[in-house]
């Protein structure tokens, strides 16, 4: 373990940026913070790398505890959210500034500053100042400016939120290269769910200064443990209902009144929890003609479509107060008939392994 | 950094010829009363108005004018060490309202516009009353803390904004990278708020250097700054000399701000202009320093409180030399200041040179002392005429030191009718080209005369008389002038202007066809006195100074000096023949009954100035 954090806790006046966060990283881990802004990401971060001190709780890096330590006594580094590039500097200076100040050698200094600028793709551009960079060669000098120092762990805070789509996406998969490659730990801070499913190994889900998932990227989306992170990755349908029966291989729900549903997935529900299901749109299988190979279904009539390029959005009535959303690819292949129109009466079929359940 | 700011447009916004000759325009209108001064530092006359020739005479003048240097050197002591103080407290307290946030910030925060707000002259008078109540000596010392209060305002306002600006995460980067905070603070967060820092300090300094007001109350013996000494100038009319000193003060400031600008546009500019602007920064540094340097102080000093010029400078090194006593000049405007000044407790002054009413307000105010005869044998040399005047009836307190007369002066080149009544100042004929001087005490006195009262009458219905016949005379008026009246005559834009002899006789000297008239009627005259204020610590130097003063060779040389009459037969005795027969400079003067010495009027001034008001504003 390499970065272990404990009960940490922070308040600013009456608002909470942390409470009782706990982590363990591993080494070589990509790791990453998801929450809406002013979660506090940000503060969680700036208490790793020391520039704020936790009410309580306790940060330790290679098992020892850091908390107390000065930002410049910390085996750790930063890329910051604006980059925070010395505009008094150029790429070079402020590449090779952490090396400076710790006063290492000429000979490596150079070798060392090279390869950062290397790593990152810079070349020919060490003479420059900052204001004459675009946003994302400022991405990869603030990057190179940590990386030279090779520290154990690398916090990034909301690298891509200055960068435009395109070349967001692109540095996405250079990063989790760059990460594979040189085996650096990374805590990085985004509020964009697509880049945390996308490059994180594990994404820690924040509300509001708290965990409230943690867990891999697949997890986080296929079995959000409450209802904030089922709505804040991708969207999710919610169903009020009650256990009827459970087994060891799932449980029998009655949602919406009397629709029965089989769900056969692992739950810590027992016979009469009044329980939330929630089904992703996009597990909803939308047909005219009724039931076929699914072990659930309902039906309700649409009331609007939105073409979305991708996908078209439906929203259909089950009964009166009672609508879901459904996803349906376009140009699926085989689906030769046109869309569907909103007045139709459709069945919506889903089988026993999509969804899942939280308690109300 | 800036670099963004001036990329030029696709739209070519702001590159319109209009555009350019408009900013030209405003450029020139700020710069151009500097440019004037500047290209007058080179006449040859002494006249603002008019150029004739070329000269490097008045640079010449104002490097061997001592007093000059010593008020420049005043200055740029204050400003260079107000400056320092300020930009330090001011950036300091700049970075604790920025980055911390404390009890009372706010308040603190609010509290720093005040010296801004607040009116200037409150400012000062307050800060004089601080500095008599702690007891704290005026000076150098307590100039310097006046200009730090209102500097570190500024300073701490404009680093404020560069701080709040900048990007605490930059802070964070450098201690995120390896660096203390002290490393980091001059890495980064100091090269950020340079610009702040150093438009602060260039603001302060330039406050510091022509501050007037606070400098006033603030200053006592031996400080007077070069706007006080400019000011005091008005006296007898500024000459090309303060232009030269202004020319250098400007080059000099002017280098100093090219310079930061340069060192602070960074990397755009070579290596080679940065280390130019670096070396040229350094030599003004250490010129600073050597002005700072030279004159030692002396333990035995008379310090004199009198108008810039009003004495030849040399006078005072030879008595240095002959006595071993250093007398230093500080520079009064006014007797009224003058006053005040003593009122508000000020020590320091061991002479001052009141005009004839203030001595007798000051003898009764218990603000001067006696003299003692014994000490000053030269008296016997003063013209017993002048002796025991009204105002000091014993001749206890004061010295006559010299007098004028004010009368008027026409060009007699256009005027040839025979003048010698102040009835031509009502004459049609001159319509348009009469001028009358900007002082109240001095149209009215003339006003009173022909109307044959007493200028020291307090009658109320005298006063609506004289009003009444200088309102009948202000449609023939060219205007009310103080500065400007000979160079308004040489232009011919006046040919007839009421004058004071000094200013008359100078004129004479260089336009011969200028005469000037004592008006039968009679006329104004005012004598300025030496005395001795009670609180001064070197009062029998003092005394020995005015008995040298007296000694008839000094006198005349003082005369030839500063070109006023001094009532002392002796040494009128050893002036040429041009100078000792001018009429202009000693008009016979057997019957002082002809002329009237301005008397203080009392509570009646208010009234006078409402009429005056009335007359000037009509
Ligand atoms: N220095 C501070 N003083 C007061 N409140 C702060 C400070 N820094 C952050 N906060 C508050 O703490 C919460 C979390 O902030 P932050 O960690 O920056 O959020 P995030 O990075 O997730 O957007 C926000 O509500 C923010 O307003
Ligand atoms: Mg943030």
């Amino acid at each position: 373990m390499i970065l272990e954090i404990r009960n940490l806790t922070k308040l600013y006046g009456a608002t909470t940026a942390a409470r009782d966060v706990s982590l363990s990283l591993e080494k070589g881990e990509f790791f990453c913070l998801l929450g809406p802004s002013g979660c506090g990401k940000s503060t969680i971060l700036r208490m790793i790398a020391g520039f704020e001190r936790p009410d309580s709780g306790q940060i330790l890096l290679n098992g020892v505890p850091i908390t107390d330590l000065p930002p410049y006594r910390r085996d750790v580094n930063t890329v910051f959210q604006n980059y925070a590039l010395f505009p008094n500097m150029n790429v070079h200076r402020n590449i090779s500034y952490g090396l400076r100040i710790k006063g290492i050698a000429q000979m490596e200094l150079r070798t060392r500053v090279e390869e950062a600028i290397a790593m990152v793709g810079l070349g020919g551009l060490e003479e420059r100042m900052p204001a004459q960079l675009s946003g994302g060669q400022q991405q990869r000098v603030a990057l190179a400016r940590a990386l030279v120092n090779r520290p154990a762990v690398l916090l990034l805070d909301e690298p891509m939120s200055a960068l435009d789509k395109k070349i967001a996406e692109q540095t996405r998969t250079e990063l989790v290269e760059l990460q594979k490659r040189i085996g650096i730990t990374f805590v990085f801070v985004t509020h964009n769910q697509t880049e945390a499913l996308a490059m994180a190994h594990r994404v820690a889900v924040m509300k509001a200064g708290v965990i409230e998932q943690c867990d891999e990227p697949r997890g986080i989306y296929e079995r959000p443990a409450t209802r904030f992170v089922a709505e804040f990755i991708g969207s999710m349908n919610f169903f009020d209902g009650t256990v009827v029966a459970t087994d060891p291989d799932g449980c029998t729900l009655h949602v919406t009144g009397d629709t029965s549903v089989r769900l056969q997935k692992p739950s810590d529900v027992t016979a009469g929890d009044d329980v939330v299901f929630m089904i992703r749109p996009e597990r909803l299988k939308m047909s005219l003609v009724g039931p076929q190979e699914y072990e659930n279904s309902i039906n309700g009539i649409i009331r609007e479509s939105v073409y979305m390029g991708e996908t078209t959005v439906y929203r259909i009535e089950l009964r009166p107060g009672n609508t879901v959303t459904v996803h349906v690819q376009n140009y699926l292949p085989g689906m030769t008939e046109g869309f569907y129109e909103p007045g139709e009466e459709v069945h919506l079929m889903w089988s026993k392994t999509s969804g899942g359940v939280i308690r109300a | 950094m800036e670099g963004g700011l001036s990329r030029a447009n696709d739209l070519r916004i702001g590159k319109g010829w209009w555009l350019r000759v408009l900013s030209s325009l405003v450029v020139l209108f700020l710069l151009s009363p500097l440019l004037l001064l500047m290209f007058f530092s080179f006449n040859a006359s002494r006249n603002i108005t008019s150029w004739s020739g070329f000269t490097l005479d008045w640079y010449a003048v104002a490097f061997s004018d001592r007093a000059l240097w010593i008020a420049v050197r005043n200055s740029l002591i204050i400003a260079v060490a107000s400056t320092a103080a300020s930009t330090v407290l001011g950036t300091l307290a700049a970075l604790a309202l920025g980055k911390y946030s404390f009890r009372g910030r706010a308040l603190f925060q609010s509290l720093l516009h005040v010296p801004i707000i607040i009116p200037e002259i409150i400012f000062g008078i307050s800060l004089l009353a601080l500095f008599v109540f702690i007891r704290m000596p005026l000076g150098i010392v307590s100039i310097i803390c006046a200009h730090i209060t209102f500097s570190i305002s500024f300073v701490t306002l404009i680093v404020l904004a560069k701080v709040r600006n900048f990007d605490r995460n930059l802070e964070n980067a450098c201690l995120d990278l390896g660096a203390t905070r002290l490393q980091a603070f001059f890495h980064v967060v100091l090269p950020a708020i340079s610009p702040g820092i150093i438009a602060g300090a260039l603001f302060a300094f330039t406050l510091s250097l022509d501050d007037f007001v606070v400098t006033f109350f603030t200053a006592g013996p031996g400080s007077s700054t070069l706007p006080l000494k400019i000011y005091s100038l008005i006296k007898f009319g500024i000459t090309p000399a303060v232009n030269a000193v202004s020319t250098i003060l400007i080059v000099l400031t002017a280098s100093t701000i090219i310079a930061a600008t340069l060192i602070q546009t960074g990397a755009q500019t070579s290596r080679a202009i940065r280390l130019f602007s670096y070396v040229l920064l350094g030599v003004i540094g250490i010129a600073l320093c050597a002005f700072t340097l030279f004159s030692p102080r002396e333990e035995r000093v008379v310090r004199l409180y009198i108008f810039a010029e009003y004495i030849d400078q040399s006078i005072l090194t030879d008595f240095q030399k002959t006595y071993g006593v250093k007398v230093t000049q500080d520079y009064t405007n006014s007797n009224e200041e003058l006053l005040s000044k003593l009122q508000m407790g000020a020590t320091g002054y061991d002479i001052i040179v009141p005009t004839g009413f203030m001595v007798q307000i000051m003898i009764r105010e218990g603000l001067i002392a006696p003299l003692n005869p014994r000490n000053i044998p030269n008296l016997e040399h003063i013209d017993p005429t002048f002796r025991k005047l009204w105002y000091d009836p014993d001749g206890r307190y004061s010295v006559p030191y010299a007098y004028g007369f004010t009368g008027f002066v026409y060009n007699s080149s256009v005027v040839t009718d025979p003048v010698d009544s102040w009835n031509v100042m009502w004459d049609e004929r001159y319509a348009g080209k009469l001028l009358m001087v900007d002082d109240m005490r001095e149209v009215f006195a003339v006003s009173y005369i022909r109307l044959g009262y007493p200028p020291t009458d307090t009658d109320p219905s005298h006063l609506r008389q004289a009003l009444e016949l200088l309102m009948r005379q202000k449609p023939l008026l060219r205007k009310y002038e103080a500065n400007l009246i000979n160079d308004l005559l040489i232009n011919g834009d006046a040919l007839i202007a009421q004058d004071w002899s000094g200013n008359a006789f100078r004129l004479n000297q260089e336009h011969p066809e200028f005469k000037f008239v004592l008006p039968k009627e009679g006329c104004m005259m005012f004598i300025d006195n030496m005395c001795i204020p009670k609180k001064s610590t070197h009062k029998e130097e003092a005394e020995l100074f005015l008995n040298f003063l007296l000694r008839p060779d000094v006198s005349a040389r003082n005369m030839r000096k500063i070109l006023y009459a001094m009532p002392n037969p002796d040494a009128r005795r050893l002036l040429d023949e041009n100078l000792r027969r001018d009429t202009i400079l000693f008009p016979p003067v057997d019957d002082l009954s002809r002329y009237r010495i301005t008397h203080d009027i009392g509570e009646f001034t208010i009234e006078m100035e409402r009429a005056w008001t009335e007359l000037r504003g009509t």
